[in-house]
This record gives structure tokens, sequence and C-alpha cells, in this order.
């Protein structure tokens, strides 16, 4: 009996060594900086971490491709595409906005395998500031204007340009200064939309909401006025049945 | 009371600038008592990063590296130009921050997480206070005094140094363990008062745990006491004094095998009453969201912390003053008796923070190694193992001492200072003996224990239960 009180000591205090002797090892590792990983954990915002292959980041649609097929749409789980496409110049499709709201999406990765046209790419971009979003641009910019829009119509070299722009963020002094040039000819508007801005200027986004609400508010009274509608026809027949 | 010579210097200081006698005494005093409280509450707030820093190191992480050198750089422009509109202060800091070598240093400040300090310390003090409703206000708010002062009283007995300390008085020891067990009421006051049953859980678990620890412990000084005839802090350290080279060998640790194990008995049982990592029942977050400091916030959650520490270096201090030769240097201590008082009090509070700063740092490392024990567990640690390990070895040193032959009092002068103690000072073949002898038995023990004794089984209610129903 006294020697299993010795032994269960014996043990206690082996096994603390053992704990002892593993964090040691660590804190060695830490200190020589080697071993399995010195340091686990990254120093996030000075070290950029590296991404595993096949990370799936901020979606970054190549609007130049765009055929505006809404296969994304259809194939998002959570709709949290707003597509609007109409005809111009009486032939072609074009598209009036895509939007993508970034914080419904669930980066799945669903759209970009149902995209025909391998325009809708998932980048290995994770951080967005929603108000607002600086990156080396200054700002992050995703989608293009209406071409009714834009003051100065552009060349098929400067869509080249303002696509790489937007895709990778401005390299040089020479891409900043193409950026302030469109800018510039476009009157200090921005030729391309911020992330859920869309095509829309604000006065126009006051409008269609305008337009929307006053719809949506003459659908629910009419809702509402067949209801009552019904509840009258369903009132009328009991008044009746009860003549006594 | 004695206040110590530093005490009389500030009085005698204070007179000749011509502060009347009583009220120089008592100003001198307040003056000398401002100082180690100021020491426990900064110690707080670096321990406080040196926990998350030591933890970091010992599980690979980098723990606080990016709270901000700029936010303390724009704290201080901010705080020291109060005075000038915002916007030149806006440009004062970003000439201050483009200055040659601000940089680099802002860089350092920040790698370290140094700001993380004081941003803690700002947090804590402007949080709002929240009484919780149906919460009974005087207890609620009474519990924090009661653990701060717990532990800042017993704070009065740290013998900082030979002529600089607070009090010295002769029954030390004893005081410092009655004083802290009174932190078990205000612990108690934080979980009823709090009107929530996870604060209530945690401090009956706190009460059941700190009564239990309070017992080996006390043994331990019991021991100690022993050993050097006094329970007078400043008497078991001078007591430890060793003329020679290596004087280390003078203290306790090294005198018997039986401080051997008993300090590694009153660490574990110093460690449970500060509520530390193995032993933290009162505050299990995983079970019990904070314990009893569940509906704390603000300062007063800060008083609670700063109490927690405050625990901690009264267990480093105590335990580096019962083994470790308390202020006493390892290598050599007659040149720092010989220095003048203000350089001695200084070297040899240098190594006593040195020693009970090691001690925490053991304590935070323990705590990144230890997974938390069961409650069945942490009780019968107490009553089945410790207790009657300290008392088997307060026995073996009561024999040890008879052998020695050592009776009646001794009055004797050691280290500068009076000390009327029964002072064991075996010859150097007694030591060795006692030493090999133990040694020897232990070790036949261990192998035969390890050979015969059976691993205890795990009790069938707790298997039961945690293997669920019949398993």
């Amino acid at each position: 009996m006294i020697l299993s009180w010795i032994r269960e000591l014996v043990d206690g205090l082996q096994a603390t060594y053992g704990g002892v002797k593993e964090t040691v090892g660590y804190a060695r590792d830490y200190v020589k900086g080697e071993g399995l990983g010195s340091v686990v954990t990254t120093n996030y915002p000075e070290v950029e971490p590296t991404l595993p292959k096949g990370y799936r980041g901020h979606l970054f649609n190549e609007i130049t491709k765009c055929t505006g097929c809404k296969s994304c749409a259809r194939s998002c789980p959570i709709d949290c595409f707003q597509i609007e496409t109409e005809l111009s110049e009486g032939t072609k499709l074009h598209i009036s906005r895509f939007d993508i709201d970034l914080s419904k999406c669930i980066y799945c990765g669903l759209c970009e395998n149902a995209c025909p046209h391998d325009c809708l790419h998932m980048t290995t971009d994770y951080q967005v500031d929603p108000k607002n979003s600086v990156n080396s641009l200054g700002k992050r910019y995703l989608f293009r204007r209406r071409p009714d829009q834009i003051a100065e119509k552009l060349t098929t070299q400067d869509m080249t340009t303002l696509h790489r722009i937007t895709a990778q963020g401005a390299k040089d002094e020479a891409d900043r200064a193409f950026f302030d040039r469109i800018e510039d000819v476009n009157k200090g508007k921005s030729l391309i939309g911020l992330y859920g801005e869309g095509f829309w200027t604000p006065e126009e986004k006051a409008h269609v909401t305008a337009v929307r609400d006053e719809k949506k508010r003459q659908k629910e009274a009419a809702l509402k006025a067949e209801a009552e509608a019904k509840a009258m026809a369903a009132q009328a027949p009991g008044a009746e049945g009860n003549p006594s | 009371m004695n206040f110590g010579p530093v005490q009389q210097s500030i009085a005698a200081s204070l007179a000749s600038w011509g502060v009347p006698h009583s009220g120089s005494e008592l100003a001198a005093l307040l003056i000398l008592l401002l100082i180690p409280f100021g020491v426990a509450f900064s110690i707080a707030g670096v321990a406080q990063y040196f926990e998350r820093k030591v933890s970091a190191v010992v599980s690979r992480r980098f723990g606080p590296s990016t709270a901000g050198g700029e936010g303390i750089l724009r704290l201080v422009v901010n705080l020291a130009f109060f005075f000038l509109p915002a916007a030149t202060r806006a440009r004062l800091e970003k000439t201050v921050a483009n200055l040659p070598g601000v940089k680099q240093i802002l860089f350092v400040v920040s790698y370290l997480g140094l700001g993380q300090i004081v941003a803690d310390g700002v947090k804590m003090f402007t949080k709002e206070d929240i009484l919780p409703r149906d919460a009974d206000r005087v207890l609620f708010r009474g519990a924090t005094y009661i653990l701060l002062l717990a532990s800042f009283v017993a704070l009065v007995a740290m013998p900082i140094s030979q002529n600089f300390y607070l009090s010295d008085f002769s029954v030390a020891a004893l005081y410092v363990s009655a004083v802290t067990g009174v932190g078990v009421v205000g612990l108690l006051m934080a979980g009823w008062g709090s009107n929530n049953k996870y604060s209530l859980l945690g401090g009956v678990r706190a009460v059941a745990q700190i009564v239990s620890y309070e017992i080996p412990i006390a043994l331990t000084i019991a021991a100690v006491a022993m050993w050097s005839g006094t329970l007078s802090l400043h008497g078991m350290i001078a007591a430890q004094y060793h003329p020679g080279f290596l004087s280390f060998l003078g203290w306790n640790l090294f005198q018997s095998p039986f401080f051997l194990i008993l300090s590694v008995v009153y660490y574990t049982a110093g460690l449970a009453e500060c509520n530390r990592t193995p032993f933290d029942f009162s505050e299990s977050e995983q079970e019990l969201i904070g314990g009893v400091g569940t509906e704390y916030s603000g300062l007063r959650w800060g008083l609670i912390f700063i109490a927690e520490y405050t625990d901690m270096i009264l267990v480093g201090g105590i335990f580096a003053s019962l083994f470790l030769g308390g202020y006493q240097s390892p290598l050599g201590e007659q040149w720092i008796v010989a220095l003048p008082p203000a350089w001695e009090a200084l070297v040899h509070g240098a190594i006593f923070c040195v020693k009970f700063l090691a001690s925490i740092g053991v304590m935070m490392w323990l705590r990144w190694t230890l997974p938390r024990f069961r409650i069945d567990q942490v009780m019968r640690l107490a009553w089945v193992r410790l207790i009657p390990l300290s008392l088997i070895c307060l026995f073996l040193l009561a024999a040890s001492m008879l052998w020695f032959g050592h009776d009646g009092q001794v009055a004797q002068v050691i280290h500068g200072r009076f000390v009327s103690s029964l002072v064991v000072r075996p010859e150097g073949w007694q030591t060795a003996s006692v030493w090999g002898v133990t040694i020897l038995v232990v070790a036949v023990l261990v192998v035969l224990a390890k050979k015969f004794g059976d691993p205890k089984p795990m009790p069938e209610d707790v298997r039961k239960a945690l293997v669920g129903g019949e398993g």
C-alpha cells in the first residue's frame, strides 16, 4: 500500500517532468528558430501569410470576356449575384450590372466552375475593408461603368491595361498615371464601379430604389386589399348563417 | 514594530527640511509604503506581459506582437502637447515619427508588443464598471477590496533586503499565511454576491481548494521555522547565511534533503493558493466562464487580477525566503553585506526580485504545460499526498536535528543582525551523510514502487462519469 502511494507520487512527478521537457523543447525551438516550425503563427499584418494552393478568395469577373449568360447566378447557392443585361446598339447584349454581394458570398467556388467562358475567377485576395477598400491602388475597383456614363470612349489597349490594373492592382507609377488620366477625363467619376455599387451613379441608384419601393408598396397594398376582400367574403356568409 | 533604517533616514531627512518629528515619522512610513505598492502594481502589468510572452514562447507562438508602437507615440505626443491644436499635434506626430531612429524603435516596440501593457492598462481603466441586477451590492463591491487587501497586507512582511523593508516582526511567516487565508472570504463573497451560478461554483471551489492547501503550506513553514528557530522571515534568511564564496550552500534547499521535498510541496501548494492553472478551479474558463470574476468588469476586474498577481509575487517571495536564501546572493555574500546600507538594499533587492520573478516564470511555464486537474484529483493531491509527505519530511527533519544535537536557545549575531534562535549548523559530514542516506532510501523505494506498487485506478464513480453509464 505504501509502495502504491510512492508510485503515485513518482508517476506524477515523471508526468510533470515529461510535460516540462516538451515545453522546454518548444522554447528552445523558438529561441533557436529551428525544429518543427519554430513559430507556428505568423506576424500577420507585417508578414503576408503563405496561402495554400487553390485558395478561394474574392471573386473577380473579366467583364470583357463575360457574355452575361447568368450561369454563375444560377449556380450560386445563396444568390449573391445581381446581373442585369440590356441590348446595346440593337444587337449586342450589354451587361449593365454585375454585382457580387461579398457579404453574402460563401466562397464555395461553384460559380467559377459554372462559368462557360472562364471569365469568373476566385482570386487569392482575402482582405477588404467594406468602407474603404484600400489596396496598392488606393482603392479597389472591380466592375466597369456603362459606356454612356463615361465621357471618353476607351480603346482596346486602354481596356487591357484597365483590366490588368483591376485584377492585380497598380504596379508602378505608369499605372497610377494611367488611372489618374482616365479619372480626369471622366470628370472625377470613377470609371469602374466599387464593390456593391454596380453601374449606377448614386442618383440613378436612388431613382431605381424609389421605383422599386413604389412597386413593392403597390404590390403589398394589392395583396392587403385582396386579403381584406377575402376576409369580408368569409365574414359575410358567417353573418348570414347565424340568423337566430 | 521596527520599520528599518531606511525609514529612519527618510524621516531624518524630512525632519531636516523642517517637518515636525511626529509627522516626519508617519510621512516616511507612507513614502516607504508607496514603493512596494507601486512595484507590485507595475509588476502586475509587466508580469501579465511576460505571461503572454512566456506562454507564446513555450507554445511556439509570437504572442503579443503588434500592439502599437504608433499608438504609444500618438498617446505620448497627445498627452505631452495637449495644449496645442489637434492639427499641430498631428503634424508634430508625423515629424517625430520621421526622426532618424524613431521608426526602428517603433518597429522593435511593436514587434515585441510592448504597447500591450499600456493598452491593457488604458482598457482596464476606461471600461464601464457594471453592477449586475439583483447582485448583492455590499458583497459584490466589498469582495474586490478584501481580495486586494489580503494580498497587499501580506506584502508588508516581504523581506526585500537587509536594510530596506517595511516591517520586521517575529511572526512574519505565520502572519503571511494567516492573512492570505482571508482572501478566501473575498472569493466566497465575490461568488455569492455576483448572483451567478458560475461565480458561486467558482467561489465554493476556491474555498475548498485554498483551505486544503493551507495545511501543507503551514507544515512547510513549520519545518523551516523548526530548522531556523524563528518565525521571522528575516531571521529565517539570516539563518541561511553562509560565509564562504559558495554561499548558496547555506540555503535551506541544500541543507537537508527533506527541504528539497518540502520545497516541491510548498511550490505545488503555493500554485494552488494562487489559483494558477493546474489548480485554477475558481475560474476554470471552459466550465465556469470566468468563475468568481464572471460578473466583474473594468477596474474592478483589474483589481481581482492584480490581487492574483500579487499572490504570485507573495508565493514567489516566501518560497525564495524559505528555501533560496531570500535576498542573499548565491555566490559570495560577504561583500554585499559590507556595502553601505543604500547600496546593500539595492543589490539585495535586485537579487530578491530575480528570485521571485524566476519562480513566477516557472509558474507561467507550468501553466502552459500541465492541463487542469479534476476537482477530486486536486483534493486527493492535497489530503492524500502532500499533507502526509510534508508530515513525513517534518518528522524526519526533526529526527535529523535530534541527531545533530542542538538544544537550547543560541543567541547569535548573523549577517549583522541579532538572531535569537536555535540555529542548526550541522557538520559537513553530517549533512552529507543525511543526503546520502536519504537519496539511497528514496532510490530504493522508487525502484521498489515502480516494480511492486500498483498505479492507483481511477475511482469507479469518476470513471463512470467520464466513460458514461456502464462503460
